[in-house]
């Protein structure tokens, strides 16, 4: 009896070491043996004396360490990646434009009710987009990733010393080998371009949302009744955001802007008594999701009533 | 039409020599002045309606939309709100109306017809006789419409009835109405269906006949329901009512409830009854709908900010009826309250608005503008334009310039050396040079030029870059100026 349960204690452990060989191709579809419930196993292992169980004891202490140790470095990463992303957050200053009157010319005009071509020019000047963020953005993101960068190549030191440590035969789970998989961080900036390696874990359910780039409003203006601004006609031109950041579960990519300036020219075509209504040209800015605010004013038609009596 | 001139040419008969062709002129005459009054009418009107119908232009003057409730309903968008738009009747018909006197003419006798709202009369105009049809119609309704009638209530075997033309006929109206003339209320008649032939046709096809699976046949008497089916339609034909106390034959017309009712009793009895008879007059009510002029409903903030604008569109009931008071026609314009559904708006922006303002496009115009001041002005590079712009361009005309130099320069230098050259053979006496003895003309920067160099200081300094571009571009004394503009250079 002692004996039948010695042997089946050693079958037992054998299984955990002895993994069950594959099945020639022509036993393609036989069903496999399943392995003993670790529970069981542990309360036979309890036995002193038997090599086996210590052995899985120690494959079963090794796991355990290598799990601690990866769900701990896969907190910190994800932590450091949240604070990159806080730092990737910060909104961005609206852009320096001046607009510009090509002047008129009236005496080419032959009649007060024509319309004429009237010409904006529009002058930007856009700093790179890290600057436009705050002065300090720069430096925190390059902190930021340099502590990410740093944070990685410990964790990957200490987790292969662990994993040296552990017996010969130990093979990492292959959970962990997947969450494992490096993940690239990749930061495009005026200076160069920098990439490196992370758990991809730690992208994991990370979510981003930046605010949405500017659009430049330039508008012809007059006063009217009531309307300090009535636009007469209006040109959008939508600004480069500062930055870019591209998420996914394997990569981080961040790429500013570099700095720009530029010029560029709208054209209206208005009507010449506008011109006398204070018609001018206005410079407003709206994030690319957000519509400039507007404002009502009402009056009552004056029909012809007159008819034919 | 021709029911007039029948009357005209009886009348000739009784009185004087008849003179049908005169008379017809004077009738055409009469007729084309009522047609071209009825049209400078209707073209007065439309002046003053601005082409929509009168009674729709009096109805958008009269009624006037206002927000009134509203509840929230959540959805996955943000929140809808529900505006309940009732309609009072605040606006002003007056002008209107007196916009409709003048183009009329003013008339001092003549039809009242006044304007209500159900609760108050809001407007009168009195229009003249001779135009009061006219006017009518280009209210959408016709004097038979809502002229007073005669009617008898009454009942039929207990059962309530109201006796009119519609109901009964004109004839057998006429008969009953000049059999109660002189009677006191709650009479009663007694009619007798009258018919020279069998009313009811032969029985004889009312057999149901069935065929069992084993050929057997079976014959059932039945009878079938609807007394109307089974009439003789021939002998219907010739059926008519005898009112007691009365001579009168009227034909029976089936196509009268009342007279179908009398009929179902008569066919089984011979004579049905008309009991508690009275007579009264009855004011026929027009009723017509007309569209409002459709609505916006724009949402605004404080100052007016705008935060959009949904469309709403209604119809009002008008009623119109002769009364017996002080007006001859009354029109009485009303409205349901409308639902109007807004948004679904962000959360935050419900906080921002403080009114809904509706308006009829047709009578308000609405402009929208900026509500915010234009964006602060800054200089970009904090310069002026026309330096900006010749920043903006500088780098392209630098490298242009730049890498422009060393070709000059070797064509400078070999220009000068063919020079020496010609000038030295020239005072030889034999010809013969020592072209070793020639040296090239020494400019201490300009020999150490270099295009990189050149490019780099030129994007720095406008000065330079003007001073590089002017030594290309004129290339008057190259060398010399060439070398002053190394000499210059800021990075030197």
């Amino acid at each position: 009896m002692l004996a039948a349960a010695a042997l089946l204690l050693l079958g037992a452990c054998k299984k955990t070491h002895t993994p069950p060989t594959r099945p020639a191709d022509n036993l393609a579809n036989i069903a496999r043996f399943e392995l003993d419930d670790k529970e069981s196993l542990r309360r036979y292992c309890q036995t002193e004396g038997l090599k086996e169980c210590s052995a899985v004891e120690r494959l079963a202490a090794a796991e355990a360490a290598i799990r601690e140790l990866h769900a701990e470095q896969v907190t910190e990463q994800q932590e450091a990646v949240e604070r990159v992303l806080e730092v990737l957050k910060a909104p961005d200053e609206t852009p320096v434009m001046r607009v510009t009157a090509v002047p008129l010319e009236p005496d080419t005009w032959s009649s007060k009710d024509q319309e004429v071509a009237a010409v904006l020019e529009v002058r930007s000047e856009m700093e790179r987009g890290l600057s436009a963020m705050g002065d300090e953005t720069l430096s925190t993101l390059r902190k930021a990733l340099g502590d990410l960068k740093k944070l990685h190549e410990g964790h990957v030191e200490a987790f292969d010393a662990l994993k040296d440590d552990a017996p010969k035969s130990f093979i990492v789970p292959a959970d962990i080998l997947k969450e494992r998989a490096p993940a690239m961080v990749s930061a495009s900036v005026v200076e160069g371009t920098a990439s490196f390696k992370i758990l991809t874990a730690a992208l994991e359910d990370q979510e981003f949302e930046r605010v949405q780039p500017w659009v430049a409003v330039v508008s012809f203006v007059i006063t009217d009744d009531g309307l300090p601004f009535r636009s007469i006609d209006d040109h959008e031109l939508r600004l480069p955001p500062a930055i870019t950041v591209a998420l996914s579960d394997s990569s981080l990519t961040i790429t500013e802007r570099k700095p720009k300036a530029g010029k560029t020219e709208v054209s209206s075509t208005v009507p010449v008594a506008a011109v006398c209504d204070t018609l001018r040209g206005e410079i407003r800015y709206r994030r690319a999701d957000e519509p400039l605010r507007l404002q009502a004013s009402f009056k009552p038609i004056e029909k012809d009533s007159g008819g034919d009596r | 039409m021709i029911h007039a001139i029948t009357m005209i040419a009886l009348t000739g008969v009784a009185t004087a020599a008849p003179a049908p062709g005169k008379q017809l002129a004077e009738h055409r005459q009469a007729e084309a002045y009522q047609a071209s009054m009825d049209q400078r009418e209707s073209n007065a009107i439309a002046a003053v309606t601005n082409g929509e119908s009168l009674t729709e232009a009096l109805a958008a003057s009269l009624l006037q939309a206002q927000a009134e409730d509203g509840e929230f309903k959540s959805t996955d968008d943000g929140y809808q709100y529900t505006v309940s738009v009732g309609w009072d009747s605040s606006g002003s018909i007056r002008s209107m109306l007196s916009k409709v006197e003048s183009a009329l003419g003013s008339a001092t006798k003549g039809e009242n017809f006044c304007f209500s709202d159900g609760d108050d009369v809001r407007g009168e105009v009195t229009v003249a006789d001779n135009m009061a049809d006219a006017f009518l119609s280009q209210l959408g309704v016709s004097r038979a419409s809502i002229e007073p009638r005669d009617q008898i209530i009454g009942s039929i075997k207990d059962e309530p009835v109201a006796l009119n033309t519609s109901t009964m006929g004109s004839l057998l109206f006429a008969g009953v109405l000049d059999a109660l003339d002189g009677r006191r209320s709650g009479a009663s008649l007694r009619l007798t269906l009258y018919a020279p032939k069998p009313l009811v046709a032969d029985d004889a096809d009312d057999i149901l006949r069935l065929t069992t699976k084993k050929n057997r046949v079976i014959e059932l008497p039945v009878e079938i329901i609807g007394d109307v089916a089974k009439l003789d339609p021939e002998a219907l034909k010739e059926a008519r009512w005898r009112i007691t106390g009365t001579r009168r034959e009227i034909p029976v017309d089936l196509g009268y409830s009342v007279q179908r009712a009398l009929f179902t009793t008569a066919l089984k009895t011979g004579a049905a009854r008309l009991d508690d008879l009275s007579k009264e007059v009855i004011y026929p009510v027009h009723r017509q709908q007309v569209a409002l002029p459709e609505q916006q409903m724009h949402l605004l903030g404080d100052r007016n900010a705008w935060y959009g604008m949904e469309k709403m569109s209604a119809k009002a009931s008008v009623l119109t009826q002769r009364t017996t008071g002080d007006c001859d026609v009354e029109l009485t314009f009303s409205t349901r309250t409308t639902d109007v559904v807004v948004g679904p708006l962000p959360t935050a922006a419900w906080p921002l608005i403080k009114t809904f303002k509706l308006i009829d496009p047709a009578r308000t115009a609405t402009s929208l503008a900026y509500l915010d001041e234009p964006a602060e002005g800054r200089d970009p590079g904090g310069i002026s334009n026309p330096d900006f712009d010749e920043r903006l361009t500088r780098a392209g005309r630098c490298t242009a310039a730049c890498a422009a130099v060393p070709g000059v320069y070797e064509q400078r230098m070999a220009a000068a050396r063919a020079a020496w050259l010609a000038e030295a053979k020239e005072l030889s006496k034999d010809g013969e040079v020592d072209e070793s003895a020639y040296e090239a003309p020494r400019y201490k920067y300009a020999e150490t030029f270099e295009p990189k160099s050149c490019t780099e200081v030129c994007n720095a300094s406008r000065g330079y870059a003007e001073c590089i571009e002017d030594v290309v571009r004129e290339q008057r004394d190259f060398l010399r100026n060439l070398d002053i503009c190394e000499a210059k250079s800021p990075r030197r």
